[in-house]
């Protein structure tokens, strides 16, 4: 190999190794645990305040807007499950929340005091119509 | 009618069953009867295809709601257009079209060289496309059969999601399917260099104006999807690094690999195994994108059914790549290099390898957080979902990498790039950039992200312009022309290398949208009376009233807000929330776009005093994204227009180059 070369090899590696930092580094910054409602009580202690994403299916009749403080309140359960999670939101809600069965992902941490889940960021998966035809069908 | 389309599928599936056997036959006996046979065969695959799929669209104009698919997308009082397009509203219809495109463009592949004797290799490439082809028709006869029918007719059908009621989603899903399924035509093309073993740069040159083709249409199918998300589900974004967007993103960042490195395989005859596994790395990715969306695996935002078809596709996606690694494998021999190595630390090669490597590290990066969840709940036992942060930290670093290969590439010489040399060609975009980059600093853009983006970004678009003066300058200087024809000399003889700047600078346009709106969004929430004024940055929004009002298919609610801008009126809009007859409410944001920033707002809900509550986002530059991507399609457009004299061109213009490198600027 001549010495030339072995300086292509060499950026090479370089690139590789700023890569494989760089991944580790968002790891760190971009991982969270998903959970199911129950998982998230099964691990309540060893959580504490971390981030964590929780997906469940909103508690019928228990989703409420107050548009003065604009804050949402609403409870999340598994699908088949009974546990369930009060979760508060400050901002808009997203579109699609008032339907039946409606899941989504909140994400944020859980406040010990007061026993709600404090969501920063609310991801809703549209029941669209592709899922429900199909189950028909 | 309806029985029409069915048997015409059935038809379709049974014909490209024949074609295959007939290729085969004809290949192992060296019978060209045969192989005839199958190119008549492949015409009439793409011909009931045609009818199967027309008469689907028929059934949507005549609102045939007998058929469960029809029914489910469309409704009478559906405009027209939306009835045309219901086509690939859902999965059913998507994977007609896709196998409807696939027939398509196989049958215009065997039109172009089926009367060619040297075309040696075209019973292999049909028998790759083929083989795809009836993939999807398996589909769509067993698995998604789009005829199916309703044991009764519905009085009317289930409406088209509103939500899909945006020409930015009437466009996504088409232009995507059009990337990838052309990326199935080189894929194809490789895959007959392989078993020939005729491994040459034929099939590169041969796909190359299809490679364009599919990477342009797969990078407006993305583009089409961020603008849909941008309008419609009032976030604020474009994109969120949802799986969903990830996989259709993955095959382009190694198209765009392919696009580049096919280049140094033209020129210098290196990385043939490399180009080899990019273009079924591309095909496989695409093919694991739509497995991904349909399978369900991954928690989506985007719900598609959740149905086996994933898991079907995830079968298919393996047979492929396993043929395609087995083959690569046992023509490693042939495949070694004898040709001379990358050389130099800098040089027009290394830099096209560097390239190379970000964006497959990029595509990495994303597929490693893609399907991360799957990952951790194997081994760890608990999902870990990873979010943007992860995708941003990694991947902003790259593109800027990847910015500065994009100055930095085109400046270097092949084989290796003496230090004068690079002293020559970078002053002047780097003087420019040193001036940018104080400009900037003293404008209030701190952060060093943002800073290196716009600041690389000048010096590219400064360095693009330079080769298009000096290249005309030399046309000027050695041939006696005049400056506006020894330009067009300039850019119509070597089309690829001008259209490719053109594509640079394009992207260029939407780098800087992209850290405009990435870097300095801002956002807040209001709360405001009827009535009630409120500044935010150098907007003035006043809440003038509340309307309700009724449209053909929905009733809404819009807030009437008039917009200042620096304390002159700029006119009314009206964020609304619709609530449809037969669908889900949605919020419909209001836009006002600009070429420095985007006033975007939200109406997030009423009270019974007539207050509102609003949300106020300001995102600069995203425009940029769309003007940039309109660039992007002029360079592309301008590369693939077929050049006269093409060779004879090329070598004149090198000639200049080669003689204004060396720093002699008049031949005598």
């Amino acid at each position: 190999m001549r010495a030339r070369q072995k300086t292509v090899l060499f950026a090479v590696i370089l690139i590789a190794a700023s890569f494989i930092y760089l991944m580790f580094l968002g790891m760190e910054e971009g991982s969270m645990y998903y959970l199911e409602v129950s998982e998230f009580f099964g691990r309540l202690d060893e959580l504490g305040q971390t981030k964590v994403r929780i997906n469940g299916e909103i508690v019928p009749g228990s989703l409420n807007y107050d548009t003065n403080k604009m804050k949402l309140e609403f409870s999340l359960k598994d699908i088949n499950g009974s546990q369930e999670l009060k979760v508060v939101y400050n901002g808009t809600p997203p579109d699609l929340l008032e339907e039946e069965g409606v899941t989504l992902v909140a994400e944020g941490s859980y406040n010990k005091k007061r026993g709600i889940f404090e969501a920063k960021k609310l991801l809703v998966k549209c029941p669209s119509k592709y899922e429900k035809k199909e189950e028909d069908a | 009618m309806t029985d029409f389309g069915k048997y015409s599928l059935l038809f379709s599936l049974i014909l490209s069953l024949v074609v295959n056997i007939g290729l085969m036959i004809g290949i192992r006996k060296r019978d060209g009867r045969f192989i005839e046979m199958s190119y008549r065969g492949s015409t009439g695959v793409f011909v009931f295809l045609t009818l199967a799929t027309a008469v689907l669209i028929y059934s949507f104009i005549t609102d045939n709601f007998r058929i469960e698919y029809v029914a489910s997308y469309s409704e009478k009082s559906l405009p027209l257009f939306y009835k045309i397009t219901g086509l690939w509203a859902g999965q059913k219809g998507s994977l007609l079209f896709w196998a409807w495109l696939l027939s398509l463009f196989t049958f215009i592949t065997v039109k172009r060289d089926e009367n060619n004797l040297n075309a040696a290799f075209l019973p292999y490439v049909l028998l790759f496309l083929n083989l795809t082809t009836m993939f999807f028709l398996v589909l769509v006869n067993f698995v998604t059969p789009p005829f199916e029918m309703l044991a009764t007719l519905p009085a009317d059908g289930n409406g088209l999601n509103p939500m899909l009621q945006n020409p930015g989603m009437v466009f996504h899903p088409p232009t995507l399917y059009l990337g990838y399924v052309g990326f199935t035509v080189p894929f194809a093309f490789a895959m007959a260099a392989l078993v020939t073993g005729d491994l040459g740069d034929w099939w590169i040159r041969k796909t190359r104006a299809w490679t364009l083709f599919s990477w342009v249409f797969l990078t407006l199918g993305i583009v089409f999807g961020g603008w849909w998300a941008y309008k419609e589900l009032g976030w604020g974004g474009v994109w969120a690094w949802d799986p969903v967007e990830n996989s259709s993103f993955m095959p382009w960042l190694t198209a765009t690999a392919f696009l580049h490195s096919v280049i140094i395989q033209e020129k210098r005859g290196m990385l043939k195994i490399w180009n080899l596994s990019l273009i079924l790395l591309t095909f496989s990715l695409s093919i694991f994108g739509t497995f991904i969306t349909r399978s369900g695996i991954i928690s989506s935002v985007h719900a598609f059914g959740q149905s086996p078809v994933g898991f079907v596709f995830l079968g298919f996606l393996l047979l492929a790549l396993a043929a395609g690694i087995w083959l690569i494998l046992t023509r490693y021999e042939k495949l070694k290099e004898k040709n001379p190595r990358i050389e130099a630390f800098l040089s027009r090669e290394s830099s096209f390898l560097y390239n190379n490597i970000v964006l497959v590290g990029i595509c990495f990066a994303t597929f490693w957080g893609t399907i991360f969840p799957l990952i951790s709940e194997a081994v760890k036992g608990v999902k870990i979902s990873v979010g943007p942060p992860f995708f941003n930290t990694i991947n902003a670093p790259l593109f800027l990498l990847l910015l500065i290969l994009m100055a930095a590439g085109p400046l270097l010489a092949w084989r290796r790039t003496s230090l004068k040399g690079i002293y020559r060609n970078f002053l002047i975009p780097f003087v420019f950039m040193g001036i940018s980059t104080s400009f900037l600093y003293a404008a209030g853009v701190r952060e060093f992200m943002p800073l290196a983006f716009y600041s690389f970004s000048v010096f590219v678009v400064v360095s693009i312009a330079r080769e298009f003066y000096l290249g005309t300058r030399a046309g000027v200087k050695n041939r006696g022309q005049g400056w506006f024809s020894s330009f067009r000399g300039l850019i119509t003889r070597n089309r690829r290398r001008y259209g490719g700047f053109v594509v640079h600078i394009g992207m260029v346009c939407i780098f800087i949208g992209l850290a405009g709106y990435g870097y300095y969004q801002y956002k807040e929430d209001f709360l405001l009376f009827k009535g009630q004024e409120v500044d935010v940055k150098n907007y003035r929004l006043k809440y003038a009233d509340l309307k309700s009002f009724k449209k053909w298919n929905y009733e809404g609610v819009g807030a009437l807000i008039e917009v200042q801008r620096s304390g002159k009126f700029k006119g009314t809009v009206r964020p609304e929330k619709r609530f449809y007859k037969k669908q889900e409410p949605t919020t419909e944001v209001a836009v006002m776009s600009g070429i420095f920033e985007d006033l975007y707002l939200i109406l997030g809900g009423w009270n019974r005093d007539g207050s509102i509550s609003l949300t106020v986002v300001i995102n600069p530059l995203i425009s940029w994204i769309w003007y940039g991507t309109g660039v992007v399609i002029l360079g592309i457009l301008w590369a693939v227009m077929p050049a006269r004299r093409r060779d004879e061109a090329i070598d004149v213009l090198e000639k200049d180059m080669v003689l204004l490198l060396k720093g002699v600027e008049r031949v005598p």
